[in-house]
Formats: C-alpha cells, sequence, structure tokens
C-alpha cells in the first residue's frame, strides 16, 4: 500500500557516510588486526592437526 | 544515552581495538587462565604442548566470550552503576549489536577449537560454562533471586574441570574438589562487593543480597560461607591432590578467610565498607594463593598425603 503523501524512505538519495582520516585510520588498524587473528588461528588450526596427527607426519617425501 | 543510542552502528567507526579486549573482562579472564592451568597441571595425565596450550587459550576465550555476552545484555543496568557505567557499551565505544556478534563468534570458535585440541566432553563442558553464564546467570538468575551468585558462581568455578577433562577424558572427585572451593569461595567475594556497592545495585534494581535480605543478614551468611570453604579447601588432599605444602597453605588460608569474615560480622556499621573492601581483596589473594600452592606442588611433583 503506497500513500503517495508519505514518501518511501528507500527511496530517498542516502547522503554519503564521508568518515574523517583518524576514523579511516582506526578501521583500517580494526581490519589489519581481523586479518592476524583469522591467520592466527589458521596457524593454530594447523598446529592442532599436526599434534593430532604425531609429529611422525613431518616426516615424509617432498 | 539512551538504548538506541547503544545500538547505533555509527559506533563501530571510532571503536578500537582495546575496547573489544575490555569486553572480554580480562580480569575475570585471568583469574580463568590460572584456575585451568591448575586443573590442568594437577591433572596425572600430561597433555601434548601444542595441545595444551591450544585448550587453555580455547578456554580462555570462551570466558572471554561470556564476558563479552554479559556485557551485551547488561548494557543497560551497567550504565546505571558507577562500578559499570565506564564498559565499552555504556560509555559509547562499543555498538551493542557488535559486542552480541563479538561473544557468539568467540563461543563458537572456542568451543571447537577445544573439540578439536582435547575431547567433546571439555568442549560439551565450555559450551555449557558459556551458556550458564551468559543464560542461566546473566538473563535469568540475576535479576530474579538473591541467590544469583550463588548458582552462577558454578561458571566461574567450572574451568578447571573443563582442563582437567581436556587432559584426561574425565572428570573424577579430584576435579570437582576445585570445582567446589571457587563454588564456595564466590558468595563470600561477591556478597563483599555487593556490601560496599549496594547503592550501585539498587540503582540498577538487581537483587545482591544485602538489597534484598539486609547487611546483617548478608554478613552472616558471608561468614556461614566463608566456614564451608575451610572444609572444602580439605577436599583437594582427601582426594590424593594435595601435599604437605598445600596443607599448610590450605589452612592459613582457610583461617584467613574465616578471620576476615568474621571481623566484617562483628564490625560497627561504620567499618562494615572497609571490613567488605578488606575481605573482596583478602579472597583474591587467598584463591590465588590456593591455586599456586597446588601449581608449584605439581611442578615440584611432591607426593599427594593420600594417594
Amino acid at each position: 500500500m503506497t500513500d503517495p503523501a508519505t514518501p518511501n524512505v528507500a527511496d530517498e538519495p542516502e547522503a554519503p557516510v564521508v568518515l574523517t582520516p583518524e576514523q579511516v585510520k582506526k578501521r583500517q588498524r580494526g581490519n589489519i588486526v581481523i586479518a592476524l587473528s583469522l591467520l592466527a588461528f589458521m596457524a593454530l588450526v594447523f598446529a592442532v592437526t599436526l599434534a593430532r596427527l604425531g609429529a611422525n607426519v613431518l616426516d615424509r617425501p617432498i | 544515552m539512551t538504548t538506541t543510542d547503544l545500538n547505533s552502528s555509527a559506533l563501530s567507526q571510532t571503536t578500537s581495538v582495546g575496547d573489544y579486549w575490555a569486553l572480554l573482562k580480562p580480569r575475570v579472564m585471568s583469574l580463568v587462565v590460572f584456575t585451568t592451568l591448575v586443573g590442568m597441571v594437577a591433572a596425572p595425565v600430561s597433555m601434548e604442548p601444542i595441545l595444551a596450550l591450544s585448550s587453555l587459550l580455547a578456554i580462555a576465550i570462551g570466558a572471554g566470550a561470556s564476558g563479552a555476552l554479559n556485557m551485551w545484555y547488561e548494557a543497560d543496568t551497567d550504565l546505571l552503576m558507577e562500578r559499570t557505567a565506564g564498559r565499552p557499551i555504556p560509555a559509547g565505544r562499543i555498538a551493542r549489536p557488535e559486542a552480541l556478534a563479538f561473544g557468539l563468534m568467540l563461543s563458537a570458535f572456542s568451543v571447537l577449537l577445544l573439540a578439536l585440541a582435547s575431547n567433546y566432553l571439555a568442549a560439551g563442558l565450555l559450551l555449557f560454562t558459556i551458556f550458564f553464564y551468559a543464560v542461566v546467570y546473566t538473563v535469568w538468575l540475576k535479576r530474579s533471586t538473591a541467590q544469583n551468585i550463588v548458582i552462577g558462581g558454578a561458571s566461574g568455578a567450572l574451568p578447571p574441570v573443563i582442563a582437567w577433562a581436556a587432559a584426561t577424558g574425565e572428570v573424577p572427585f579430584a576435579a570437582w574438589s576445585l570445582f567446589l572451593i571457587i563454588f564456595m569461595w564466590t558468595p563470600p567475594h561477591f556478597w563483599a562487593l555487593a556490601l560496599w556497592r549496594s547503592d550501585d545495585y539498587a540503582r540498577a534494581g538487581i537483587p545482591m543480597m544485602p538489597n534484598v535480605a539486609g547487611e546483617r543478614s548478608t554478613r552472616r551468611q558471608i561468614f556461614g560461607y566463608s566456614l564451608v570453604l575451610a572444609v572444602t579447601l580439605a577436599g583437594p588432599i582427601v582426594f590424593g591432590l594435595g601435599s604437605w605444602l598445600y596443607a599448610g597453605v590450605a589452612l592459613a588460608s582457610g583461617f584467613c578467610m574465616v578471620g576476615l569474615s568474621l571481623q566484617l560480622l562483628v564490625a560497627p556499621d561504620a567499618e562494615m565498607i572497609r571490613r567488605a573492601k578488606t575481605l573482596f581483596a583478602g579472597s583474591i589473594f587467598v584463591l590465588f594463593l590456593v591455586f599456586a600452592a597446588l601449581l608449584i606442588e605439581a611442578i615440584l611433583g611432591l607426593t599427594p598425603l593420600i594417594s
């Protein structure tokens, strides 16, 4: 049901959100932390998997 | 700041890593890390180092995750209390939905990591602990009964049991003797805090014992629990964990807790808050000392008094 008197909020053009340089830097720092955390988690799961398999698994032909 | 402000995602543009760290309740986490370490070391099976460290990390992060979930849920009452108004969400540094997502993600990752690094029993216990703290205590008990921290204290008491399960795949009486110590320690510890912060809790409408039953009754109950705690300190010896070093420390600690709570009990009203603060600080020291004794004994390889 569309009421011509009250425009739909979704149709209005949005004002772009502009971040200050300080906020951009913060966001970039946050993104790096997330990336490093994911890498660390991957490394952790890898190490734990190796530990569960037993150290012999490292001793294999390339 | 209204609840809608707390939910604003515009906040995520100014959130820093330190704020996310604060969400995890680092001081609680450090206690969990310590008691977990002791549980792991005291257990009769020694874990492969990488698996042990990963399990320790998983349990610590699980504890942090429950802290984040608690802060998510309690953002509104934290705002009302002087002690907690500086926390990341009420202070407007983290948007409330971000804390929920963070808590849920860390809960999932920590439980899965523990399942991978140890076994399903330990992982299941960690999942239960997180659920018990975030849902049973935070959502239900805390606002509805003065026994909230007594029952909810089980969450804080479980980490050494989880660690033992991770190391051995079992949870025998010896592991539960560690649980029992922390469980009986929790009421004197938190009620001492509640006595000194009763205005805060009253403002937030949280039914802590002093607000519900009064200061006199709370002091008596603290004393009662301290006596029970002193008895539970004998548990590790009875179940084959403690040697003479632990016995000495446990005896001294039992006397200390009973003594401090007795001083609180008989103190005139003007002295009460000071005594409560002393008991609070003393309780942290005592718990640390007792678990440290077990850790040192395990490292030194002392033979338990009873085998």
